[in-house]
C-alpha cells in the first residue's frame, strides 16, 4: 500500500540548487512514487493536490514555506525523507566552500600563472577562438566542445604543431596527462605505457583493462575523433607519438583509433616504423595486415589492445586474445543456463550502449556471427535505423549519438535516455540486451544505479509474459574510480545481470547465447 | 565589513530616514532583509551582480558561517548597517553608487544593433539554451508554442515529453501566452496569477521566466522605438495580482523586472542582445546568466528570448 509521507519546514528557504539537488535525490529513495519539492506558493499546492500527494496541512502552506510531499510505499518512514534532506543540506554546506573559479582563460591564467594546459568546454562557436587563444599562450588544449569546423580543427592543429604544443579535440572526450583525468577518464594507476586515442570510450576501455592486468599508463593523450580523417591528416597523433617517444616513462606505445583514411594510417604507420618502442595499434575492425606491414602489433579487440600492450611491458609472449576470462566450460554452462530460459520466439539482440566506440566494436565483434545489426551508427548504411526512436530486429544503439543528446547531456553523464528507452519498449522478440556501464571521473555518480530500476522492471515485464530477459553488460571502471567498482557489479549481479570483465567478453558471451538459439 | 557598491534608490531612501528591519533568508552568497515597508534588501556577495535595493560586500565570506539569522534586527544608518546581537557592521559610506533603472536607447552611449543582427544573436541564444541550458525548468513547456510563435523551432525536439507537472500547468501556460501575445491587459492579470509560482527554487521557474518576458518588452519597446508607456501597462497587468502568490524574493523580483529594473548580469545580456556590442559579450553575459541559481538563469533567457521573438515578429508584421 502507498500513502501520502511529508515534510514542512515553516518561513524555511533554500536556495534553487538544493532544491533542485533534494527533489531528484528524493525521487531516488526505494519506495517513492511520485515527490513534489518547492515553497509552499498556491501554484506548487494545486499541483500536489493534482498530483495526489496532498493534505490540509499542505493546502495551508504559505509561499515562504517549504515543503517535500511524495507518495510512497508504506514501509518508507518520513524520517528517511527528512533525513535525505538534512544531509543533502550538510553536503551542499561542505560542498559550498568552493574554490575560486575564474570567469575567463586571462583571469585564470592570472590565478594560475604556472599552468601549461587548458580544458576548454564552451559551445562550439565560440571553442576554435578560445582554443585558439590558449594556444597563442603557448598552453597545451584539451577542448572538450564539439561542432567545431573541420577547417577549424585543421587551422589550430597546424598552429599547435609549429608550437610543439598538443590540441587535442575538437570533441575529446578523455585524456590523463602526468597522472591527472581530464573529462572522462578512469583513476588508472600510474606506469609505463602511453596511449594516443582518438576514441573516447575505446581509450578508456583500454586503460581500464591495463589497469586491471596491474599495469598503468605514462600518458594518456587525446586527439579528437577526426583527427585521421584526410582533411586533418592525423596531425595530432603523430603529434602524440613523437611526445611518446620522447618521453623517458613510455615503454611501450598504443595508437587506438576508428579505422583511419588509407593515406592517413600509411602516414601513422610509417611514424612508428622502427619505433624504439613496441607499438600496438588497434584500428577498431582496420586492416590488420596494413598495420603489421609497419611491424606494429595489431589487435582483435581493444581488450587485445590492453593485453598485449601488457605482455610487451612485461616482455612475455604476444598473442591475439579473443577467448574469455573464465574457463571455456564455465562459459559454456553459462550459456546453456542462459538458453533454456527463452521462449522459442526469442531470438534477437538489444545493444544499449553509452559508449560509442564500445557500440561499434560491439557491432563489429558481432556482426559476422548474428547477420546484420541496425543502429543510429550502423555498419554499412543499410542498416540504419528508420526512426532511432524504435529499435528492429537486432538492434545496436549508442546513446552518446547527437539524436539522442540534443540538448541534453551525454548519456555517461544522464543516462535518462536509456532509461526511458529500455522502459518504453516492450519487444518479446528479444533475447539478449547487452550494455556497457562506464564509471570514471565525468561519469555519472552511480550509472549502474540509475540503470537497476530499468533493468529490473524490463526482466519482470518478460517474465510475466513467460519470456527470459537476458542481459550482459560490462563495466568500464577501476577499483579507484569515484563509483566504487565492486559494489556496481555487486548490485548488478544481484539483478540478475551477467557482468563480463570487459566489453569484448560481454559482447562475445552475448553472440555466443544468440547463436545457440538459432 | 565594508561595501563596494549601494543601489542608488535604497542609499537615497537610507539618507533620508533611519531604516530598520529583519532578516527574512540567509544563503552563502547573499542574505535578504525585510524592512518596516515589507520591502526586501538583499546584501550581495562579492560574485554576484549588482541588483535592484542591493548592497554588494567587499569581503569574500559565507554569510552562514557569519552566524545570521532568520529574525536578527538591523538598523540602517546613514554610513553603515549593524546587525543587532552580533558585532557585525557593514559599512557603506565609500560603496559605489548603482543605478537598477534600466538603460535605454534614448541614451546616446548605446548605439542600436541591425534587426538581422538581432535575430542572429536570438537564434545563437536558442543554440545555447539547447546545447548548455538547464532544462528541469520552464524549458519543456517552451514546446506549446511551436505552432504561436514564429521562428522558434529550433527549441523544440519532437522527444521532449512533458511530465506531469508540465502536463498540469499546460493549458495555464498557453492561456496566459495567448493573453501576452495578444496584449490583452485584461485578462493578463488573472492569467498571469494562475501561473506565477510554478516551480521549484526560491524564484519559481515560471517567475523567472516571467521576468524575462518583461525586462525583454521594456527593452525591446526602447529598441523599436515603441511607446513605452504602452510596455509598462503591459508588465503592470502581468504583476498585478501576484501577491502572496509566490515566495516573497520571487514577488519582489518580478515587480522590479516590469520596470526593467534587472540585476546587472541580466541588463548586460539584454543590452548586447539589442546593441551593437561584440558578439564575445553577448556569450560572456549568457553565461553569466546561465550560472544564477539552478535553473533561474535558463528560465530568465528562455523569457528573454521568448519576449524578445514575440516583440520583434509583432513589429515586423509577423
Amino acid at each position: 500500500m502507498s500513502s501520502v509521507k511529508y515534510e514542512i519546514r515553516k518561513n524555511t528557504y533554500y536556495d534553487s540548487v538544493t532544491l533542485m539537488l533534494i527533489s531528484k535525490e528524493i525521487k531516488k529513495i526505494d519506495g517513492v512514487k511520485e515527490a513534489l519539492v518547492g515553497m509552499g506558493t498556491d501554484l506548487n499546492k494545486e499541483l500536489a493536490e493534482n498530483l495526489a500527494i496532498s493534505n490540509d496541512d499542505i493546502r495551508n502552506l504559505s509561499p515562504n514555506d517549504f515543503f517535500v510531499t511524495v507518495l510512497a510505499d508504506d514501509n518508507v518512514q518520513i524520517e528517511t525523507i527528512s533525513a535525505e534532506v538534512d544531509k543533502l543540506l550538510s553536503n551542499k554546506k561542505k560542498s559550498n566552500e568552493s574554490d575560486y573559479m575564474p570567469p575567463t582563460l586571462e583571469s585564470a591564467l592570472k590565478h594560475e600563472p604556472e599552468s601549461n594546459i587548458v580544458v576548454i568546454s564552451v559551445a562550439g562557436e565560440y571553442a576554435a577562438a578560445e582554443a585558439k587563444k590558449a594556444l597563442n599562450n603557448n598552453l597545451h588544449v584539451m577542448l572538450f566542445s564539439d561542432n567545431v569546423s573541420i577547417e577549424d580543427e585543421r587551422e589550430l592543429k597546424e598552429l599547435a604543431c609549429q608550437k610543439g604544443l598538443l590540441m587535442m579535440g575538437p570533441d575529446c572526450g578523455t585524456a590523463i596527462i602526468n597522472n591527472v583525468p581530464l573529462a572522462f577518464a578512469n583513476v588508472v594507476r600510474k606506469g609505463h605505457i602511453g596511449i594516443v586515442g582518438a576514441s573516447g570510450t575505446g581509450t578508456q576501455e583500454v586503460t581500464v583493462i591495463i589497469d586491471k592486468l596491474g599495469e598503468g599508463v605514462s600518458q594518456v593523450i587525446g586527439t579528437g575523433g577526426r583527427d585521421l580523417k584526410a582533411e586533418i591528416g592525423g596531425l595530432m597523433m603523430l603529434q602524440g607519438i613523437e611526445a611518446l617517444k620522447n618521453d623517458p616513462q613510455t615503454k611501450v606505445i598504443v595508437l587506438i583509433s576508428k579505422p583511419p583514411a588509407e593515406e592517413v594510417a600509411e602516414k601513422v604507420l610509417k611514424a612508428i616504423e622502427n619505433s624504439p618502442k613496441p607499438v600496438v595499434v588497434d584500428f577498431i575492425g582496420g586492416d590488420r595486415k596494413l598495420i603489421e606491414k609497419y611491424g606494429a602489433y595489431s589487435c582483435v579487440s581493444l581488450e587485445d589492445a590492453a593485453r598485449k600492450a601488457v605482455a610487451l611491458l612485461r616482455g612475455e609472449e604476444v598473442r591475439d586474445f579473443e577467448g574469455f576470462s573464465l574457463p571455456d566450460e564455465e562459459i559454456e554452462k553459462i550459456v546453456d543456463r542462459e538458453v533454456a530460459k527463452f521462449d522459442k520466439t526469442q531470438k534477437y539482440l538489444r545493444a544499449y550502449y553509452t559508449g560509442g566506440t564500445l557500440a561499434d566494436e560491439a557491432m563489429k565483434l558481432l556482426s559476422s556471427s548474428i547477420g546484420n545489426i541496425y543502429s543510429n551508427i550502423p555498419l554499412t548504411p543499410e542498416y540504419k535505423l528508420e526512426d532511432v526512436r524504435v529499435s528492429k530486429e537486432h538492434t545496436c544503439i549508442d546513446f552518446g549519438d547527437d539524436e539522442f543528446t540534443r540538448g541534453k547531456p551525454h548519456p555517461m553523464i544522464d543516462p535518462v535516455s536509456r532509461v526511458e528507452r529500455l522502459m518504453k519498449e516492450d519487444d518479446e522478440e528479444v533475447a539478449v540486451l547487452l550494455m556497457d556501464f562506464v564509471l570514471g571521473y565525468g561519469s555519472h555518480e552511480d550509472p549502474v544505479g540509475e540503470m537497476l530500476p530499468a533493468i529490473k522492471e524490463a526482466k519482470e515485464r518478460m517474465a510475466k509474459k513467460g519470456k527470459y530477459l537476458c542481459v550482459v553488460g560490462s563495466v568500464c571502471g577501476t577499483e579507484n574510480d569515484p563509483q566504487d567498482l565492486r559494489e556496481s557489479q555487486r548490485r548488478l549481479e544481484e539483478a540478475g545481470v551477467i557482468v563480463m570483465p570487459s566489453n569484448a567478453q560481454a559482447v562475445r558471451l552475448a553472440g555466443l547465447i544468440l547463436n545457440k538459439i538459432k | 565589513m565594508n561595501a563596494t557598491d549601494i543601489s542608488k534608490e535604497l542609499y537615497k531612501v537610507i539618507q533620508d530616514k533611519e531604516v530598520r528591519g529583519q532578516i527574512h533568508s540567509v544563503f552563502d552568497n547573499s542574505f535578504n532583509v525585510l524592512d518596516e515597508n515589507s520591502k526586501l534588501i538583499s546584501f550581495l556577495g562579492p560574485n554576484k551582480p549588482m541588483a535592484p535595493y542591493s548592497i554588494r560586500i567587499k569581503e569574500k565570506i559565507s554569510f552562514l558561517d557569519l552566524g545570521l539569522e532568520k529574525g536578527q534586527q538591523l538598523t540602517f544608518f546613514k554610513d553603515f548597517v549593524s546587525i543587532g546581537s552580533t558585532d557585525i557592521v557593514i559599512h557603506y559610506n565609500k560603496a559605489l553608487l548603482w543605478d537598477s533603472s534600466p538603460i535605454l536607447f534614448q541614451d546616446k552611449r548605446l548605439a542600436r544593433d541591425s534587426i538581422e543582427n538581432v535575430f542572429t544573436k536570438l537564434s545563437l541564444m536558442a543554440e545555447f539554451i539547447l546545447n548548455e541550458g538547464k532544462k528541469e525548468g520552464i524549458f519543456p513547456l517552451l514546446k506549446t508554442l511551436k505552432d504561436k510563435i514564429k521562428y522558434i523551432d529550433k527549441l523544440f525536439d519532437d522527444t521532449i515529453t512533458l511530465s506531469k507537472k508540465e502536463d498540469f500547468i499546460k493549458d495555464r501556460f498557453l492561456s496566459f501566452m495567448d493573453s501576452y501575445i495578444s496584449e490583452d491587459v485584461e485578462k493578463l492579470p488573472q492569467s498571469a496569477s494562475k501561473v506565477v509560482g510554478y516551480g521549484i527554487g526560491l524564484t519559481p521557474s515560471m517567475d523567472d521566466f516571467l521576468s524575462g518576458i518583461m525586462a525583454s518588452r521594456i527593452y525591446l519597446s526602447s529598441y523599436l522605438n515603441l511607446d513605452l508607456k504602452k510596455a509598462y501597462e503591459i508588465n503592470e497587468a502581468i504583476i498585478k495580482n501576484i501577491n502572496n502568490k509566490t515566495t516573497l524574493v520571487s514577488q519582489e523580483m518580478m515587480k522590479c523586472s516590469s520596470r526593467g529594473e534587472v540585476n546587472e548580469d541580466f541588463r548586460s545580456l539584454i543590452i548586447s542582445l539589442l546593441a551593437n556590442r561584440g558578439i564575445d559579450d553577448f556569450y560572456k553575459y549568457l553565461e553569466k546568466v546561465s550560472d544564477f541559481g539552478e535553473t533561474s538563469g535558463t528560465d530568465i533567457i528562455c523569457g528573454v528570448y521568448i519576449g524578445s521573438l514575440i516583440m520583434l515578429n509583432e513589429y515586423l508584421g509577423g
